[in-house]
């Protein structure tokens, strides 16, 4: 089940509940610019393997662009 | 949030642009259009009750007939460009278009605002751009 998050429940999410910040970009656009602490897996790649390094029991937040 | 990365910090479309553009319905007619026109900016937006962008209306789009609406002489599909666009690519983009704006809009193709070439080309972020890449 997801949810959309404001930006300060990202930051609160990170810091009480260690959430895992995934940017679904390209890694050329991640390279370029993407939020400290992120892990990269673009949306082309995401599949079950791809997601098993992620911890089943913290929050995942997962980010693109928007500017809204 | 602060970012990382190779071009962390760099300014973007989204950085940029001018929320208040001139916009307009569809159904407006071209008689009430031509006073804003002139009276204002030199263009004016078409959108739907969602805000998203249908077409765009520049003074030359509008001739003598006035019993027109928007939706007849707007020109449809003009570009736009995400707000995460990169500014230099932009006005690389803008320049081989030989196109004076870029309308920015956001996934769902609603309007955000503006880029004018003119204002990217003199702002200081872009212009740090320029002399780094010149040097």
């Amino acid at each position: 089940m997801y949810q959309q998050v404001t930006l300060e429940e990202v930051t609160k999410l990170m810091r009480d509940e260690k959430a895992q910040l995934i940017e679904v970009l390209s890694h050329s656009e991640y390279e370029r610019e993407h939020l400290p602490g992120s892990i990269n897996l673009p949306l082309s790649e995401l599949n079950s393997e791809s997601v098993r390094r992620l911890d089943r029991e913290r929050p995942v937040i997962v980010y693109c662009f928007d500017y809204q | 949030m602060p970012t990382e990365g190779k071009e962390a910090g760099a300014p973007r479309a989204g950085t940029l642009l001018d929320a208040q553009v001139p916009t307009c319905s569809p159904d407006e007619s071209v008689s009430a259009l031509q006073g804003r026109l002139q009276s204002s900016s030199d263009f004016c937006v078409v959108l739907n009750p969602a805000r998203i962008v249908l077409g765009l209306i520049q003074p030359s789009d509008i001739k003598a007939i006035s019993k027109l609406k928007a939706a007849e002489v707007m020109q449809i599909a003009p570009k736009t460009v995400r707000p995460s666009v990169p500014l230099q690519s932009l006005i690389e983009s803008l320049r081989s278009s030989k196109k004076d704006l870029a309308l920015v809009t956001n996934p769902e193709g609603k309007l955000m605002g503006v880029v004018r070439l003119q204002v990217l080309e003199q702002h200081p972020l872009v212009k740090t751009i320029q002399n780094v890449g010149a040097s």
